[in-house]
């Protein structure tokens, strides 16, 4: 037989030997796939404040191409970093957490048809005692929106969650608040105040 | 015969070239979808190198 031959085949195996430790190997999860940029974690503090006179500071979060995007937090919410994720947030404040993050919306699916028909029956059968409160189609910013929000019992407490679906040309923004039922009339103003501020940065 | 196996060779490596660079993969796949489209890509670059060397082989019987 050939020895170049030969050879191009020993290669290939080893090639595929490599690519197999590389894609499954014990550290493939830091290589692959989106990482935390750390410049995403710092916020620049902005100079407006709210109606509660709470100062704001401003998340870029630059961690998957194509889908950056900048949402003003309050400083008092504390980000929990040890939990983050590549493109997304963690915070918690007072009684209530809100996070942020990035969906992948299937291509032969919109996003309305994929809040009602996947997300939804998904926070249905998770939640206990789930219940639709209200479900609208907004705006944020000129982005089409969904938000859906819902009730539901976490340890004896009636939680309210309110969803924002944010579409982007790439993936979905998913801006969740919850929080005590009780305690969202309260914060309804700042809520608004981070989702409004939510833009893509490269669109 | 030769024809038919570079055509093939370089379907794949076409295909493998898609997934990597144009394919939008779901969310929590991207490992799978490393994996597969840098193993076609490997598979379809070996392929088209032997049957480049197996050419150049006969050739050189077909001198002597």
């Amino acid at each position: 037989m050939n020895r170049k031959v030969v050879i191009v085949f020993i290669l290939t195996l080893i090639a595929l030997g490599f690519l197999t430790f590389y894609s499954f190997g014990p550290s493939s999860i830091t290589r692959i796939g989106p990482q935390i940029n750390p410049e995403s974690l710092k916020p620049v503090k902005a100079d407006a404040t709210d109606l509660n006179n709470l100062s704001f500071g401003v998340y870029h979060n630059k961690d998957i191409a194509e889908n950056f995007y900048a949402v003003r937090v309050p400083q008092s919410w504390q980000i929990q970093s040890t939990m983050s994720h590549p493109g997304g947030y963690d915070f918690v404040y007072n009684r209530g957490t809100a996070t942020i993050e990035l969906m992948d919306v299937p291509d032969n699916s919109t996003l309305e048809l994929f809040v009602l028909s996947q997300e939804e029956p998904r926070l249905k059968s998770l939640l206990p005692d789930y219940k639709r409160i209200d479900y609208q189609k907004i705006k944020v910013n000129g982005y089409d929106a969904y938000q859906l929000s819902i009730l539901s019992d976490a340890n004896c407490i009636r939680n309210e969650s309110i969803k924002t679906y944010i579409m982007g040309s790439d993936r979905t923004a998913v801006i969740t608040y919850s929080l005590p039922q009780d305690m969202v009339a309260s914060l309804q103003n700042t809520f608004n105040l981070v989702t409004n501020s939510f833009h893509w940065e490269n669109i | 015969m030769r024809q038919i196996f570079l055509f093939i060779s370089l379907a794949v490596l076409g295909f493998g070239l898609y997934l990597r660079l144009f394919y939008d993969v779901p969310d929590s796949q991207e490992k799978i979808n490393f994996f597969v489209s840098w193993f076609l890509m490997i598979i379809a670059l070996s392929s088209l190198l032997i049957n480049l060397f197996w050419d150049t082989k006969k050739k050189r019987m077909d001198g002597e």
